[in-house]
């Protein structure tokens, strides 16, 4: 099970000038790849993409060498578990209702679940650590308790591949680690994971293959120790920054502070001096 | 617990609807003139009584489950017919059907006719924005349809002699009483497919209420869910204003009510929601017929009466 982008080009019609140029990536089982870069970099529609829900100008998507849009999208959710940037706040919906939402693709029209589906739910909650919540409304959930639920929703779909959009945005340390070091374990037992995320450190750390997209493209790709540069990614993400290495190797970027000369903004403000 | 608790609202409904009226009726002689077609009571019980409620219970049912998919589609709880102008085009088709004088027969084929002409407007404006059914699009679409309708409606109105005028005003206001047989027919051969087809998106629809890209990556086919349950969902709201004209809030108290009860599954809300709101209806016929008898009060205006006080209380509860 592979998803490939080869030399992908997405573009949306003016005024919106947000799309995507020459990007190539892919990922299989056992890797987790990270996407980083600044907003605006063209990361969510590089997701969206991967969705279906933004036409291709040329290059190609393809799980298992097949290209993604001839995947019906039930066929596709049986593959591919995503957990999407933008979501409603679904009232009035139970924790284990959002859950079983990952087994729809696998049913048919007028089917009830079955007791096969039922038990998928319940592993997908006991690893997200979610099944004590099992019978809260989402409405009344944490961010962090909400963004595990959606974790167990994709992991119910059983898929070979996650893709995750920014799934440590608005939840605090530990939360956010938790999340990580869970998706770092599924990896580890065969699973592939594409995360899109703005933690350039986290993902040094957690990530086999980082893919930085710059403007549209892919300004660098490659392991965390070849694509942790510090005048590269000064470039990318249009500040200075240094990197260091954690004891275990790891690359972590720190980004200066701003210095009189060093000032990285093209006119300075008049208060400061030459 | 709760299919008990329906089923009995809806037998005391029925009971209600058919018993009350300009000569009433005990519940044991309408079951009485149910089982017995010699029964003395059975003509008007079988022939007149029974079909109005019937027919009540069916629109309102329709009216009911149109509501509650179109709140699950445009993710927006205040959604109806009223709101997505469908029932703006078809009184604009029924006004206009009753001041050219047009026979009786005639005004519900032009009040479906109006609503088609709406729905089919909505759906372009929407379509303007781009190839999706863009739920806020679908809604300020609707809203400016249903104001073009009520602009034009009140001009013609205006323009209308006072016979014609009080009949299009109690026909916009709704009503049962020219409900026949043939009618129940006609309506429920014509509403069993929209009725089929948004049970058929039931459970598409409750993804989409997490919004198009959850409902995409969970294997849903968006626009294709969308598109099902816009269709029907407006196809029973034309059918509904035609047979019995513009009726409001039943499509909102009832499906509110209910994701309280049961939850927002739209397998179980679906029917629950069709068979409350047919009680619903019946209900507010029966009222409408006795509260100042023996003038008929148009049954949109009950509905509104009761509609309105429970709709403030869903609306305290939801929001607390």
């Amino acid at each position: 099970m592979k998803l490939t982008v080869r030399d992908l080009a997405v573009s949306y019609p003016p005024p919106a000038d947000f799309a995507l140029e020459d990007v190539s990536l892919s990922v299989e089982a056992g890797r987790m790849v990270a996407v980083l870069g600044p907003n605006g970099s063209g990361k969510t529609t590089l997701v969206r993409a991967l969705l279906g829900l933004v036409p291709i100008r040329s290059g190609a998507i393809e799980l298992d060498g097949r290209p993604i849009d001839t995947w019906k999208p039930a066929e596709r959710a049986r593959r591919i578990g995503v957990l999407p940037q933008r979501e409603e706040t679904a009232v009035g919906w139970r924790v284990h209702e959002i859950v079983m939402f990952g087994r729809y693709a696998t049913l048919s029209p007028f089917a009830a679940p079955a007791g096969a589906d039922h038990a998928i739910v319940e592993e997908a909650m006991r690893r997200c650590d979610v099944t004590d919540l099992r019978s809260r409304k989402v409405d009344t959930l944490s961010g962090g308790e909400w963004q595990r639920v959606r974790l167990a929703r994709a992991l119910a779909q059983e898929p070979d591949i996650l893709l995750l959009d920014e799934p440590g945005t608005a939840l605090d340390l530990r939360h956010e680690m938790e999340i990580f070091e869970l998706l770092r374990t599924l990896v580890d037992e065969g699973l592939a994971a594409l995360v899109i995320t703005h933690h350039v450190n986290l993902a040094a750390r957690l990530a086999d293959e980082l893919v930085i997209v710059s403007k549209g493209r892919v300004a660098r790709r490659g392991s965390p120790a070849d694509v942790m540069e510090a005048v590269a990614l000064s470039d990318v993400f249009d500040w200075p920054v240094t990197v260091e290495h954690l004891a275990d190797g790891a690359p972590q970027l720190i980004p200066e502070r701003r210095r009189g000369r060093e000032l990285p903004l093209e006119t300075k403000p008049d208060y400061l001096p030459e | 617990m709760i299919v008990l608790g329906l089923v009995v609202v809806t037998v005391v409904a029925v009971l209600i609807g058919v018993g009350v009226g300009a000569v009433s009726f005990s519940p044991g002689s309408v079951v009485a003139a149910l089982l017995d077609p010699n029964h003395p009571n059975a003509a008007i019980i079988r022939q007149i009584r029974l079909p109005r409620v019937v027919l009540a219970w069916v629109v309102g049912g329709g009216l009911g489950v149109c509501g509650a998919s179109l709140q699950a589609l445009v993710r927006n709880p205040l959604a109806e017919p009223y709101l997505l102008g469908i029932s703006g085009g078809a009184g604009l088709g029924a006004v206009l059907g009753i001041a050219l004088g047009w026979a009786s027969f005639a005004v519900p084929a032009a009040a479906f006719v109006g609503a088609l002409a709406a729905i089919g407007l909505v759906y372009r404006l929407a379509a303007v924005s781009g190839q999706r059914l863009d739920p806020r699009v679908l809604v300020l679409a609707g809203v400016v349809v249903g104001a073009f309708c009520s602009a034009v409606m009140t001009g013609i109105l205006t323009l209308t002699g006072e016979a014609r005028l009080r009949d299009a005003f109690l026909w916009l206001l709704g009503g049962f009483s020219a409900a026949s047989w043939p009618t129940v027919g006609l309506f429920a051969a014509y509403a069993a497919g929209p009725l089929a087809a948004l049970w058929y998106v039931a459970r598409p629809l409750d993804l989409l209420t997490l919004g198009d890209e959850p409902a995409q990556a969970l294997g849903i086919p968006v626009e294709r869910t969308k598109r099902i349950a816009y269709v029907a969902a407006s196809l029973l709201a034309a059918a509904s204003v035609a047979v019995a004209g513009l009726i409001g809030f039943v499509g909102l108290v009832t499906p509110h009510a209910l994701r309280n009860l049961i939850g927002p599954a739209h397998r179980r809300l679906l029917p629950a929601v069709f068979v409350a709101s047919g009680s619903f209806l019946v209900l507010a016929d029966a009222l409408a017929r006795t509260v100042v008898r023996p003038t008929e009060l148009p049954v949109g205006v009950m509905t509104a009466a009761v509609g309105v006080p429970i709709f403030a209380l869903l609306l305290r509860r939801m929001i607390r």
